[in-house]
């Protein structure tokens, strides 16, 4: 089953600028996709279009198999959720136990379980800690933590991260980026994030690369970085392990197409001690 | 030497309960027309650091020489307009500031605040705008009109008319895309190297360093733990991994095949460097 | 902005502290009331006592009350000048030739220095013993009834508390545009007329682009969680009352109707 269908989507800005046009595809349940794409090409729109909260012009978007409409965006809104980039604005609550609560609120769980609730996916996310403190007391990194939990508890199994480590410094990314792979294995979470992290991009299961509102290469990591020419002639970025293996092909060695910096660096290491 | 540091402390909230001290004795000098990277964890102290640099904030107490001005504890500053017009500070998201109608009249604000003539203003905004890579037929556009990365670079113009001598710039690629980030980067070079200024960037980007960068000040708790060239930096292992620092790939790359029993020298920074050792077989030496 | 200490919380713990907020904004009520009973300068030692113990319940320093009082003295003295020019009743008390001071002059102004010392004391004990967030509570549920007239209450909670949400958030930004905007030579205190307009305006306009910002992206991510403006909500924070509440209520209305009752003669004593 896929858990994200897309349909031939078209969304308009202003009626000059086009900024999604004729965008199809599918994301199967469980999976880890990443989206890529320069600032302007479409990326954060398209994750607004799969939570409702712009208007399709055209097009169809299918969440767990339930159309989009706006009949039935509280049933859309319980399936999918979304962790945005900036993390003060995305903090609703006063405590963090509040900005928890407030989704759940929302949905209507029961009163007596809410507590239960809070506390079981603060502890999740590792901040049973902080949770009477304020807004104003976390770090960057421990608002898009709260930001996790939120969208946890209320029970939900697809999340869009919209480039939501880009506000933080090094350690507060490298936190975020190991809490969505733990969630993303343990919770059975269906992973779809928007990024500009190439090293994250390449230990993902499925790429979609966007340029101009439009998808430009679709597939594996492997299959999308194999396309040298497009992903230089769009400027973006490649991971390391790929350059590599590129610049040591015009120096005709060979090495393999792993993706992974340990297995990279065991065939370097065997090549240059094999004399 | 044109920047240095005197046992510089800085406290905020002196002698108050919620007393915190910032920085602790700094010493530092850094060299004139040369690109320094400010690096440390977040809460490091590295804004306040910078943020003495024109005076927006002053020492508790040791002194900091800037050109031809010293900031002394404690002591208000007689010409502050004369330091800031010398010193460029760009802080962090700096499109936030942008508030005239159009392109032009925001950039020549900065220096019209310095008693340049209206008609002069606009000359130098104007050619501000065209080194930030502004193309003409935007100058009479509203800010508001342009795109993130677009702002920002108006933002920065804003700083550069003002002709200083020192440009102080906080996160300056901070939630751009890595095309974007580059190009800004790139920008920074041509003007440290075209109008010779001093440019001190505070960032999280070793791969920016490693790329753009000469210098680099390490600050941990509000204490200055290494200033050395890049090359001598990215050496020191322990002290990235102190300081939180995430290490450029390659030098993930070069420490794995350390693990390994292959040592690369370590004039080895990029990616082609780092091919032509392996295929010449050029290793352990 | 740390001087002010009118409306800000204390975060201690004491009986008042942990009073439900419904009851305690109840007692402001009944208690502001009582102040302004005609009831003379024995009625209001009543009150002022009823309020020194709730002060003493609530473990509020009188030093800090004083703190609040303080920027009043001033117009307590202007006042009380003002009266001795305009009231000419009672005794003379003192007479200095060009003009008399009399003793209803006198006695007016300390009873209103009296009432608004007590009002001042009434609101601290509010405000100081109340987070601004349950204040938020207290009041939705007291409008509760109002909603059959179609006023929506719970709306207007919501705006309140996430105005206080961001309240810290927007003091920092402006403190960093400021800071941005000095660095490209602006002086808010130095300059003419037309530079002053153009400093403010540099701060202003930055600080609503980025409001909007902040109220778009709050928007979405309000909307992303399920929010719907009007619509069908279980609120998560439930106050309850226990029987200190209600015999602290009960207090105060005793001594409302003591005041009434008996007032007209304390006055006239």
């Amino acid at each position: 089953m896929d858990a994200v269908r897309v349909k031939d989507l078209c969304y308009n800005y202003t009626s000059d600028r086009t900024t999604l046009k004729n965008v199809s595809f599918s994301i199967e349940k469980g999976s880890y996709t990443t989206i890529i794409g320069h600032n302007g090409s479409g990326k954060s729109t398209l994750a607004k279009l799969l939570l409702g909260l712009l208007e399709k012009k055209s097009g169809e978007i299918y969440i767990n198999d339930l159309e989009l409409n706006l009949d039935n965006l509280d049933k859309i809104r319980n399936n999918i959720g979304i962790v945005f980039q900036n993390p003060d604005n995305q903090f609703i609550g006063s405590t963090v136990r509040d900005d928890i609560a407030f989704g759940l609120e929302n949905h209507c769980f029961k009163r007596e379980e809410m507590d239960e609730i809070i506390e079981k996916f603060a502890k999740e996310v590792n901040m049973t800690k902080f949770l009477e403190s304020e807004p104003t007391k976390l770090s960057g990194g421990q608002k898009q933590r709260v930001a996790i939990a939120s969208v946890l508890a209320m029970n939900l199994n697809i999340i869009v991260f919209d480039e939501a480590t880009s506000m933080l410094d090094p350690t507060g990314k490298r936190d975020i980026n190991r809490l969505i792979k733990k969630i993303h294995q343990e919770n059975e979470v269906t992973v779809i994030s928007i990024t500009h992290d190439i090293e994250e991009v390449a230990q993902s299961d499925n790429v979609i690369v966007l340029e101009e509102g439009q998808i430009a290469l679709m597939g594996s990591p492997k299959q999308v970085f194999k396309n040298e020419k497009i992903m230089v002639k769009m400027q973006l970025d490649i991971p390391f392990a790929y350059k590599l293996r590129n610049e040591l092909a015009k120096r005709n060695v060979k090495i393999s197409d792993s993706l992974d910096l340990e297995r990279v660096a065991d065939e370097v290491c065997q090549y240059v001690l094999k004399k | 030497m044109s920047i240095r540091f005197e046992k510089v402390n800085h406290i905020y909230s002196e002698n108050t309960p919620f007393a915190y001290q910032a920085l602790q004795d700094i010493n530092l000098s850094i060299a004139q027309g040369k690109i320094t990277a400010v690096i440390g964890a977040t809460g490091s102290g590295k804004s306040t650091l910078v943020q003495h640099l024109n005076g927006l904030l002053l020492p508790s107490s040791g002194s900091i020489i800037v050109n031809d001005v010293t900031i002394k504890a404690k002591e208000k500053l007689s010409d502050v307009k004369h330091l800031r017009s010398q010193v460029g500070l760009v802080f962090q998201f700096a499109e936030y500031q942008l508030f005239e109608e159009t392109l032009v009249k925001d950039v020549a604000f900065g220096p019209k605040n310095f008693s340049v003539s209206e008609l002069e203003a606009e000359k130098m905004a104007k050619e501000a705008l065209k080194t930030c890579g502004i193309s003409e037929d935007d100058f009479e556009k509203s800010p508001l009109e342009l795109s993130g990365g677009q702002k920002r670079r108006v933002a920065i113009a804003g700083i550069i008319a003002m002709n200083p001598s020192i440009l102080v710039l906080d996160e300056p690629t901070a939630g751009l895309d890595p095309q974007g980030a580059k190009s800004m980067m790139e920008l920074f070079v041509k003007i440290n190297k075209t109008k010779n200024v001093t440019v001190i960037i505070v960032t999280h980007n070793m791969e920016h360093v490693l790329s753009y960068c000469d210098d680099v000040v390490v600050l941990e708790n509000g204490k200055i733990i290494m200033q050395c060239n890049k090359e001598e930096f990215f050496k020191q292992k322990e002290y990235m991994e102190r300081a939180a620092i995430d290490p450029p790939v390659v030098i993930t790359f070069k420490n794995l095949c350390q693990q390994r029993g292959v040592n690369f020298s370590s004039d080895v920074l990029d990616v082609k460097m780092l091919a032509d050792k392996i295929a010449k077989r050029c290793v352990n030496e | 902005m740390n001087n002010v200490t009118l409306g800000k919380y204390l975060p201690l713990d004491s009986f008042v502290h942990k009073l439900d907020p419904r009851i305690k904004i109840c007692i402001m009520v009944v208690l502001m009331v009582a102040v302004f009973l005609p009831c003379g300068f024995w009625g209001h030692a009543i009150v002022g006592g009823f309020l020194l113990i709730a002060l003493l319940a609530s473990k509020i320093s009188v030093k800090y009350v004083y703190k609040s009082f303080k920027p009043i003295i001033f117009t307590m003295l202007f006042l009380l000048v003002i009266n001795v020019l305009v009231i000419r009743t009672g005794d003379v008390l003192i007479d200095f030739g060009f003009i008399s001071i009399y003793t209803d002059a006198v006695i007016q102004t300390l009873y209103i220095a009296i009432r608004l010392l007590l009002m001042i004391v009434v609101t601290t004990l509010l405000t100081a013993t109340t987070k601004p967030l349950d204040l938020t509570l207290g009041i939705e549920d007291l409008l509760t009834p109002f909603e059959k007239l179609g006023m929506r209450t719970h709306d207007l909670a919501m705006m309140i508390s996430l105005a206080l949400r961001f309240i810290p958030s927007l003091l920092e930004e402006a403190q960093r545009i400021l800071k941005a905007q000095a660095s490209r030579g602006v002086d808010i205190e130095n300059g003419n007329f037309k530079e002053k307009i153009s400093a403010i305006l540099s701060l202003i306009v930055p600080l609503f682009v980025s409001c909007f910002q902040r109220a778009d992206d709050l928007a979405d991510a309000m909307e992303a969680r399920g929010y719907i403006v009007g619509g069908k909500r279980v609120r998560y924070k439930q106050l309850h009352l226990n029987w200190k509440d209600v015999i602290t209520l009960c207090a105060s209305l005793v001594l409302l109707v003591f005041l009434i009752v008996v007032g007209p003669k304390l006055n006239a004593l």
